[in-house]
């Protein structure tokens, strides 16, 4: 809700801020310009609403001088007009140039504008994000804030936004887990969203995740500003040591309000009547702009741990711990199995808190451990971590598991600590089935284990290791060598008999030419049948139906067999009749009639593409 | 010369035929990684068994999987686990795939399907080169099947690579985070299938369907 008299005390107070910052702003021109009258330069307005202009002109009494623009990080500088003037006094013609640059800021702040020219001094430029520039100055907008009291926090240039670090010790070893609050504190009412959780801002630290939403919500008034403070809780660690400084950062979206350069009612004789920040305020339009605010540099000595004195079982655990250690049962039979736990508790770097538990142990039988981690706290700094070992006794007897060792480095002692468990002694029977020599009269041997082993069939004698890992052979990149090699030799080997079956084709082809001579073969059927020589026509038809499918075939004429003409044309085909015709006419004297032979003719004629020509 | 023609075909064959029983011969290539351990398939399940009885039926799941993975057909195993899951009120069998396409172990059937595609190679070459292709087809129909037979295996396996096992009751969350809200809970024991990653976070997919992302530390891959 508006009040109107701290709204007017708001207005007043701009205005007079507003007219000392020209009135200073003037002075320093007066004086650069008496320092150097060569250049001089001036910002109009100096104090502008995030999104409004201001005009820079540069002006040089030198009108062959150049004039460049400035260069300020946020600031862009847009020239938008250039003029030069001649003058003329007692007959000395003197020229000047002027540019002039529109400026606009890309985020909220106070800007310095140096190194404009040589001999002018730096402008301060003020980009307001609420609405402090021309539009404060009419009454619309609020002073900025003054930054919350904490010297960890930082507060957006416009005093809209903060974020402070809570750290509660300056000091931290590598590999600490040191508990760290996160707050961002919201002007209600400017800032319209937190477009994230808060980042860290250092490469020396490493900050564990912050939760999507913030743990507390909170009020707070600060210079008369009601604020919405979110807190996170996390927790910090150092991964090197040295003096080292980190930041955080949260993304944010501040509403902004336009204003327009002039007044709707500037240029009209109305302006003094109009222009009451009411009816300015109606007439402003209000835009979203994404800021990053960030808290300042807090600076942590982190120191290395020690070397000296470091446990041998040292994981990197530091912190404050306690240890310790149950067995799930005092009394079994050998061959049962236990549970060894070990529970480390306390508050510190968990995620480096390892144990190997148990080696080797003579008399049982001992399992690789597993862990659970029990938080206390939403930042994994507190709680407890169980490490599980399954232990079997193998002997009957009185047999006893070793104590557990824990080393940790605790900051506060500043030195390494080994926590220690008692060693556990467990009375083992013998297993059921050696009983009845061991126990006849006696009390049976206790089965503790038997409710649990219902239903389950027993253990497996050991077997040959399987290997050293469960990935199977075709999903590990080393065992796909070889089916690669073997598909890249398929083709080498094809090429290899490719070649080899041609050469023997060029040397078979070439004999056969030499033994056959296919145009004669119709002579020496005809010269056959004639003479009623039957074992010598088919002699004839089955060399010509061999020179011509070895020709086709890419094979050796005597490679053309019986058995590959049926291989490959089939039994039914004519081919192979010839074949066996030829084999029947020289072993068995079967007579055939000359129409018979001429049809035969026919046969291997066309078989060797001979028919045409016959 | 044509005896010889024919003996250096059938010596080329061969010669495949024995690289590949060479190689399988002298066994797999030496790992480069260190490995965490031995594994045999009665080791995997023992351990199973003295979780069992321990009453810590996730880890129990968790190895009688791992047991599966070599020997997918082990009575044994496959009754255990049938009976911590029924005590544990947990689902029985994960995808028909992975229940009935495999056929032995993965790295038996590797090895098979290396010798299959020998066989396949030896035999195409046979069929195009020698001019007895009976031989050859016969040689190519068996390299085809091992070599089916091993890719519907690998096939099989390959979900289980993305498998894990809860073992530690969990909740899911709808995103990466400890303080996102939390959508369901996964019992300990239950096999999900990772499907992403996220910093400490997996999301998982339960064989009901149901998603969501859950802490890494309370899972523990099957292979």
């Amino acid at each position: 809700m508006r009040q109107p008299r701290i709204h007017d005390m708001d207005t007043l107070g701009a205005r007079v801020y507003g007219f000392l910052s020209g009135l200073a702003a003037s002075l320093f021109l007066a004086a650069a310009a008496a320092a150097d009258p060569a250049v001089t330069a001036a910002i109009e307005p100096a104090e502008v609403s995030l999104g409004e202009a201001a005009s820079l002109t540069i002006t040089a009494a030198d009108g062959n001088a150049r004039i460049n623009p400035p260069s300020v990080p946020g600031l862009q500088f847009t020239q938008v007009a250039q003029s030069r003037s001649l003058q003329s006094v007692n007959g000395v013609t003197s020229s000047s140039l002027s540019v002039t640059y529109q400026v606009t800021a890309q985020q909220a702040g106070t800007y310095v504008i140096s190194s404009i020219a040589p001999g002018v001094g730096p402008l301060t430029f003020k980009v307001d994000a609420g609405g402090t520039g021309q539009g404060a100055q009419r009454g619309q907008g609020v002073q900025p804030a003054q930054p919350p009291a904490p010297d960890s926090s930082q507060a957006a240039p416009d005093g809209s936004a903060f974020v402070r670090v809570l750290l509660p010790r300056q000091e931290i070893y590598v590999g600490q887990s040191v508990p760290v609050d996160i707050e961002v504190g919201t002007q209600d009412g400017v800032v319209a969203s937190i477009n994230g959780v808060p980042t860290l801002d250092g490469d020396a630290f490493t900050l564990d995740k912050l939760a999507a939403e913030p743990e507390q919500r909170s009020h707070e008034v600060v210079d008369g500003k009601p604020f919405t403070v979110f807190r996170w809780h996390s927790v910090l660690s150092a991964v090197k040591p040295g003096r080292l400084t980190f930041a955080v950062q949260a993304p944010l979206t501040v509403r902004v309000r336009m204003q327009r350069p002039g007044g709707v009612f500037d240029r009209s004789g109305l302006a003094d009547l109009f222009n009451d920040p009411g009816l300015a305020n109606l007439f402003a339009a209000t835009v979203n702009k994404d800021v990053n605010v960030s808290s300042p540099a807090t600076t942590c000595m982190v120191l290395d741990l020690p070397a000296e004195g470091r446990p041998g079982d040292f994981t990197g655990a530091v912190g404050q711990f306690k240890v310790s250690s149950e067995l799930s049962d005092s009394q079994v039979t050998a061959g049962d199995p236990l549970t060894l736990r070990m529970k480390v508790s306390g508050q510190g770097n968990f995620d480096r808190v390892r144990s190997p538990m148990l080696g080797d142990v003579d008399h049982w039988k001992v399992y690789p451990a597993t862990s659970t981690f029990s938080p206390a706290d939403h930042s994994n700094f507190r709680g407890d971590k169980t490490f599980e070992q399954p232990v079997v006794a193998t002997d009957p007897g009185r047999q006893t598991l070793p104590g557990l060792t824990f080393s940790y480095f605790d900051p506060d002692q500043r030195r390494y600590e080994t926590a220690r468990t008692d060693p556990v002694t467990v009375d083992v029977s013998a297993p059921a089935a050696a009983a009845p020599a061991r126990s006849a009269g006696s009390a049976p041997a206790p089965v503790p284990a038997a409710a649990r082993d219902a239903g389950l069939r027993p253990d497996h004698a050991p077997q040959r290791s399987h290997g050293n890992s469960l990935v199977p052979h075709y999903f590990q990149p080393r065992y796909l060598a070889l089916p690669s090699l073997l598909l890249l030799a398929l083709p080498g080997a094809w090429f290899w008999l490719s070649r080899r079956e041609r050469r023997a084709q060029e040397a078979g082809g070439a004999g056969a030419a030499r033994t056959v001579a296919p145009e004669h073969l119709a002579a020496a059927m005809d010269r056959a049948t004639a003479a009623g020589n039957v074992p010598e026509f088919f002699h004839a038809a089955r060399a010509g139906l061999q020179t011509a499918l070895a020709r086709r075939w890419r094979l050796p004429p005597d490679a053309v067999t019986l058995e590959e003409v049926e291989a490959r044309l089939g039994a039914q085909s004519e081919a192979r009749k010839i074949f066996v015709l030829a084999d029947e006419a020289l072993y068995s004297g079967r007579p055939f009639a000359r129409s018979e032979l001429n049809d035969w003719k026919r046969v291997v004629l066309r078989q060797m593409g001979l028919e045409a020509a016959s | 010369m044509r005896g010889r023609g024919r003996n250096r075909r059938r010596g080329m064959a061969a010669a495949v035929l024995v690289c590949a029983a060479a190689a399988h011969a002298a066994g797999p290539p030496v790992p480069a990684a260190a490995a965490p351990g031995e594994y045999s398939p009665a080791a995997l399940y023992n351990q199973g068994n003295a979780y069992a009885r321990a009453g810590n039926t996730a880890m129990a799941v968790l190895y009688y999987e791992r047991a599966r993975v070599i020997s997918p057909h082990d009575p044994d195993v496959r009754a255990n686990l049938h009976q911590v899951r029924a005590a544990a009120g947990l689902p029985e069998e994960g995808p028909w795939l992975e229940s009935h396409a495999r056929f032995a172990d993965p790295d038996v059937l590797y090895w098979l399907g290396l010798i299959g595609l020998a066989l396949a190679a030896a035999g195409l070459l046979a069929v195009r080169f020698h001019p007895r292709r009976t031989l050859g087809r016969a040689a190519l129909v068996a390299g085809v099947s091992l070599l089916s037979m091993a890719a519907l295996d690998a096939a099989a396996t390959w979900p289980l690579m993305h498998e894990a096992v809860v073992v530690h009751a969990a909740t899911a969350r709808v995103s990466p985070a400890g303080a996102s809200a939390a959508l369901f809970t996964v019992p300990a024991g239950q096999v999900v299938e990772i499907s992403d990653d996220y910093g400490e976070f997996a999301l998982v997919r339960t064989p009901s369907g149901q998603a969501g992302w859950v802490a890494r530390s309370d899972l523990s891959s099957v292979i």
